[in-house]
């Protein structure tokens, strides 16, 4: 039995998993991990909030690693991840509460599993509880890109920003893409789509922290950025 | 009797459940989005099925989009995917940076206009199946469980997960020690106002078992790429690279041993093409029949066709589903030569149409004539007779950085024409064609023997060997006491060293008195001090990897296959070879004399290997004296 299951690699669930390390099971359904920030295309604002903790300070160090543009350094949290557990490709099928412990099912590369834990704790983010979300872009372009509903944000490589393209709760992926296709071609001479967002990137009510039906929910994506989304697991 | 069959804790199980019918059916279930399952779902949907796709990522396209793989090499143009292809050309020259995002976005608009239902993070987790009928899936999507019912399924996973569940049997791995090719991880990087992909090689890993997947996908993403002001990392994508996975046993097998008998099938849905390469440099233990054509005729870069056959996409004895993707069922030495990425594309359209012939005509895969698929497939220029090109020199650049001079092969067919060829440093063709005479050859071999030309009896005593005759079995040991370093020079990568052929024909010829020589090879802490393993050696010659001693470890690793072979050819020397492995494997120190990569680096897993199949063997050996 595990002592914790998180649910989403996320960076919240890194700061757990950092304090708890093979004591918990992460079960993560895309291949990557910090996806919800990273790829999503967002890399956070408000970085010049003070940090608490040595551990915070030190993936701040490696996210504005001297001598590299600080961004996309998602690679700074597998190393983390690795003194824990973690199941890529595997869906929660259900998490029920029985004999005083959480018993969670899943799907993956093996098949149907079933695994064991006294806590059960989701960092994941989803429209549930969300208020809104994007599509992200990153574009190449000369200027600012200006483009009606659009948000463009500028990101640490001169002349890229991210648009943040607003879609309806219950768009789906395909629906997003149709979307960003007619923005994209909008370009004008010297913009260029360089990367479509692998995840929706949602807004979720800041700092916000529940539980439902015994299940700790702590959203990486109520954070600022993966920094103070990791502290925040490390709180836990 | 209906049947749910799903796998739990890796196995499958099977549980009745009553006919009724689906909520939902589709004509056709297209599980995987990828490279081959989303054209298959276009080219489906296009000729007016209902179609469902079930992609377990955010986007289609596979490894041809989230993988980070562009573009192509080898393969042959031709079909449906053509006009596809231009579109996203057409389209990432004006609006991206990169076709790969190109792509994505013209597969979203052609699975719209087409009418296909796609369900993005989803996964097939069940299959109903009517005694041996695929007849529905069960599918998982963020937690929510539905079914469908479906009157083909195209697996298109990649790794025959539907067909797994239904219980399709299934092969993977070496024989040696069963494992696959090299992983991968892509990463986007700029550089110098341009976007490009690097690759990232890792060590070799069982993708199907879940703990070794995810482990490896946190090794190879925590690596670091080197980065500075000029070179920023853009992104890891989001699929990792798996090269190698299962394969199904279908209706009809592709294996080398037909291929090099110029066997053909029947009924071909496409001509592959490509080399035989298996993305490693351990091509010592890939097995016996690659290990002739590319070891010991060092031929490995020349590229081989390969027809298809229809039947290489059914599982055996399974209906209804059909399994177009990287999994189809030809052996191991063939699988890497029909996976090009046109060939992925060629695959999705003949499985379609096939899909398309067997619901509009209301009957079963198997009752759909032949005739009929090629027909529409040749209709399209998926299939055409001037694809079938036999074997061919291809390629871009040679192993010294000369462009290639592109030729079909054509084999000797007279002995006394070996010679000639022999007598050069690109003998392979001669060897080869020698193997292709059988034993009419082996008068004029055993007369080559005598020349005084190094190269022509050198060549003529392997062009014996290949044919199972050991009369030049002196001059291979002499090549090996000697440690020939010539590289020939047929192939423009992987060219093979003449010691190292050497010591291959003689474990083939299960030589006894080579054992010692063979056992100081890899014993001996002096050995990787020689001057033949220190030559330099061309840029170009692709024998330059980092940190790895890659010259000592092709002898090393052709000398513990050799002891492996003559270990199995004569029960009494294997104490002695035990004890040699023993002596060589012990300690770290044989790999560190190989190099400093670590030893989840895909090099370093290489060398791991040397131990690993040595020792397998003692086992085995030990296994069959009880």
């Amino acid at each position: 039995m595990y002592e914790t299951i998180i649910l989403g690699a996320t960076f919240a669930a890194a700061g757990i998993a950092s304090r708890q390390k093979k004591k918990c099971l992460i079960l993560e359904q895309s291949l990557q991990a910090g996806y919800e920030f990273f790829g999503a295309l967002n890399y956070g604002t408000d970085y010049d909030v003070p940090l608490k903790t040595q551990e915070g300070q030190a993936l701040y160090q490696q996210i504005f690693a001297e001598g590299v543009t600080p961004y996309m350094r998602n690679t700074c949290i597998y190393p983390i991840l690795q003194e824990s557990n973690v199941l890529f490709g595997t869906q929660v099928v259900s998490v029920e509460k029985k004999e005083g412990a959480f018993l969670c099912k899943t799907y993956g590369v093996g098949g149907y599993a079933s695994f064991w834990a006294k806590n059960v704790i989701d960092t994941r983010c989803s429209e549930e509880i969300s208020c809104e979300k994007t599509y992200n872009l990153l574009v190449e372009s000369d200027t600012l890109p200006q483009f009606e509903g659009i948000d463009a944000q500028c990101t640490g490589i001169d002349r890229h920003y991210v648009l943040r393209c607003p879609v309806p709760l219950l768009c789906d992926y395909g629906q997003a893409r149709e979307l960003a296709e007619k923005t994209i071609r909008q370009f004008s001479q010297g913009q260029r789509l360089i990367l479509l967002a692998d995840e929706f990137d949602y807004q979720v009510e800041e700092n916000l922290a529940a539980t439902r039906n015994q299940i700790r929910i702590l959203p990486s994506k109520a954070y600022k950025n993966p920094i103070c989304a990791f502290e925040a697991g490390l709180e836990v | 009797m209906r049947y749910l069959a799903q796998i739990i804790d890796g196995k499958q199980q099977l549980q009745a459940v009553s006919a009724t019918e689906f909520a939902s059916t589709f004509d056709v279930i297209v599980c995987g989005l990828g490279t081959a399952g989303s054209l298959a779902a276009i080219f489906a949907a296009e000729k007016g099925l209902s179609v469902l796709g079930v992609e377990m990522l955010t986007c289609p396209g596979g490894t041809h989009t989230a993988g980070g793989v562009p573009g192509h090499y080898f393969g042959c143009p031709g079909g449906r995917y053509e006009s596809i292809d231009q579109e996203v050309s057409d389209f990432s020259d004006r609006y991206t940076g990169t076709k790969l995002e190109g792509r994505k976005l013209v597969l979203e608009k052609h699975l719209r206009e087409s009418g296909v239902k796609v369900a993005y993070k989803a996964t097939p987790c069940g299959v109903y199946l009517d005694d041996n009928k695929v007849v529905g899936l069960q599918i998982l999507s963020e937690g929510q469980l539905w079914e469908c019912g479906a009157k083909v399924v195209l697996d298109c996973t990649a790794e025959a997960t539907v067909a797994v569940m239904a219980g399709c049997r299934t092969e993977q791995g070496r024989t040696t020690d069963g494992q696959m090719q090299p992983y991968s991880v892509v990463s986007m990087v700029y550089e110098q106002d341009k976007y490009r992909y690097t690759n990232v090689d890792f060590g070799r890993v069982d993708q199907n078992d879940p703990y070794a997947y995810s482990d490896a996908i946190l090794f190879s993403r925590a690596y670091p790429i080197p980065e500075n002001q000029d070179k920023i990392l853009i992104t890891q994508m989001p699929l990792p690279g798996f090269r190698e996975g299962r394969r199904i046993i279908p209706e009809e097998r592709v294996c080398l041993e037909d291929l090099f008998a110029d066997k053909q099938t029947k009924e071909p849905i496409y001509y592959a093409y490509a080399d035989l390469d298996k993305h490693g440099w351990d091509i010592a233990f890939d097995g016996e029949k690659l290990g002739d054509w590319a070891i010991g005729a060092n031929l490995g870069a020349y590229n081989v066709t390969v027809a298809v056959p229809r039947g290489c996409i059914q599982p055996k004895g399974y209906e209804g589903i059909l399994v177009p993707c990287r999994a189809l069922g030809v052996d191991r030495d063939v699988s890497s030569c029909v996976r090009m990425v046109p060939d992925m594309k060629k695959l999705a359209e003949a499985a379609a149409q096939w899909a398309v012939l067997a619901v509009k005509n209301g009957v079963q895969l198997q009752e759909v004539p032949y005739e009929a698929l090629r027909k529409e497939l040749e209709e399209s220029g998926c299939l055409k007779a001037e694809d079938n090109r036999g074997v061919r020199i291809d390629g871009r650049v040679n192993w010294d950085g000369t462009p290639i001079e592109k030729e079909s092969v054509s084999w000797i067919t007279a002995p006394e024409a070996l010679g000639k060829r022999l007598g050069t440093e690109t003998p392979g063709q001669a060897i080869w064609s020698a193997k292709r005479m059988g034993q009419k050859a082996v008068p004029v071999l055993s007369a080559l023997l005598k020349e005084q030309d190094e190269n022509t009896k050198k060549h003529a005593a392997f062009a014996l060997a290949m044919l199972g005759n050991d009369a030049g079995k002196d001059l291979l040991r002499d090549m090996v006491y000697q440690r020939d370093g010539l590289m020939l020079k047929d192939c423009r990568k992987h060219n093979n060293f003449r010691g190292c052929m050497a010591i291959y024909w003689l474990g083939r010829l299960g030589d006894r008195e080579i054992t010692q020589e063979l056992l100081e090879l890899i014993c001996s802490e002096q050995e990787a001090e020689k001057t033949v393993y220190h030559r330099e050696l061309a840029q170009t010659t692709r024998y330059k990897v980092a940190d790895f001693q890659n010259v000592y470890f092709q002898f090393m690793s052709q000398s513990v296959m050799a002891l492996v072979r003559i270990g199995e050819k004569h029960p009494d020397l294997r104490q002695r070879i035990e004890k040699g492995f023993l002596e060589a494997f012990s300690s770290d120190a044989y790999y560190e004399r190989i190099t400093t990569r670590p030893k989840r680096s895909s090099e370093g897993n290489m060398v791991l290997a040397l131990k690993n199949v040595a020792f397998s063997a003692v086992e085995k050996w030990k296994a069959a004296h009880k």
